[in-house]
């Protein structure tokens, strides 16, 4: 059984995802052992996809309004809103062969963990291809993963008690898409375990079932520990990138 | 020039959303291809938005095609882009200029 570390920390948007770069960079280098992160964006923020332009994607007026920091992520998918106070977010940082499987595969196998990490608290969900986790039709988790030669970053959302209707506010999907999912509005395909178990979780509950259902699903242990130095200096270094209107407004 | 725009929702349920500025001659000046889907390496949509302006519609396709090949495309499939490409090129193209073009 392979042994990975688990860092759980927590930050602003900008740190966050310049973390999650530099773990990858350095992952490909052979620099860090594979990692669970598990962190939380403070006090919340949105991001967009790779390919995704801010237009489209995001309500820009309400983000600006209530000032809400916004960065484009280093992973395709859609548009995120990360409640500090009501979601998780984890990433997998791994050489590929140690997740095994192609692209689609290796989604389903981190996603896993997602599942797993639900059952603790007796609700039943499951991986909706290509990167969403559902639980009776709506989601609860989305992820995007990238990849290196070597190395691959997954990241992704546990809505344990977003504000939904903040990330209404906040997120803009094309009327043809969200068509294709039956529904009528952003606000009626997802949802938080809060909703579904009629509790608010602590986040200590939350942080151990995340912990469980990865070692779980990717057959591992972990083990808790820090940054190195180098990820530290290399994540300060990307945070100019993150803040950066020439790498959010791109398109 | 005009701008013309797509928007393809795939199979997978991801959006593909196309934008072309086509110029009177009918050849494209700017290209941007954006959504929720993956590609793998990512820069493989920047190449394309890179590589058309210069080019009709036809070579558009077709350069495309060969660049797409050697990525892998999640999300949405490369007949989704090929499909998208068309419409937003018509989208951007009157009747006339499409005459023209074909003739």
């Amino acid at each position: 059984m392979q042994e990975w570390r688990l860092i759980v920390d927590e930050g602003d948007l900008y740190w966050c995802m310049a973390v999650d770069e530099a773990m990858l960079q350095l992952r490909e280098q052979g620099k860090i052992p594979n990692t669970l992160r598990l962190y939380r964006i403070l006090p919340e923020g949105v991001t967009i996809g790779y390919f995704q332009r801010v237009e489209d994607s995001v309500n820009l007026d309400y983000i600006r309004a209530n000032n809400i920091p916004l960065t484009r992520r280093i992973t395709g998918g859609g548009s995120v809103y990360h409640d500090g106070s009501g979601e998780i977010t984890y990433s997998v940082v791994a050489g590929i062969n140690d997740v095994g499987g192609d692209v689609l595969d290796s989604y389903r196998r981190i996603c896993r963990g997602l599942v797993y990490a639900l059952r603790y608290f007796r609700v039943r969900a499951e991986f909706k291809p290509v990167n969403d986790v559902v639980v009776t039709g709506r989601k609860i988790s989305g992820s995007a993963q990238t990849r290196k030669k070597n190395a691959l970053l997954q990241h992704g959302t546990f809505m344990y008690a977003t504000n939904l209707d903040k990330l209404a506010n906040c997120l803009r999907a094309p009327r043809e898409k969200l068509a294709s999912h039956g529904v009528s509005s952003i606000r009626d395909r997802v949802t938080t375990l809060a909703d579904i178990i009629g509790r608010r979780p602590r986040v200590e509950e939350v942080l151990e079932a995340l912990k469980k259902g990865f070692m779980k699903a990717l057959n591992i242990r972990l083990h808790p520990s820090n940054y190195t130095k180098e990820e530290l200096y290399l994540a300060e270094k990307l945070i100019a990138k993150y803040k950066d209107g020439e790498w959010v407004f791109r398109k | 020039m005009k701008w013309g725009r797509s928007i393809i929702r795939s199979k997978a349920g991801k959006t593909l959303i196309v934008d072309l500025l086509v110029d009177r001659e009918g050849i494209i000046r700017k290209c941007y291809i954006s959504g929720d889907f993956f590609a793998y390496p990512e820069t493989i949509i920047n190449e394309v938005e890179r590589k058309l302006p210069g080019l009709r519609l036809g070579e558009a396709l077709l350069k495309t095609r060969r660049l797409v090949g050697e990525a892998e495309l999640l999300g949405i499939t490369v007949e989704d882009l090929l499909d998208g490409l068309r419409k937003a090129y018509n989208d951007a193209v009157d009747q006339k200029t499409l005459d023209s073009i074909i003739r």
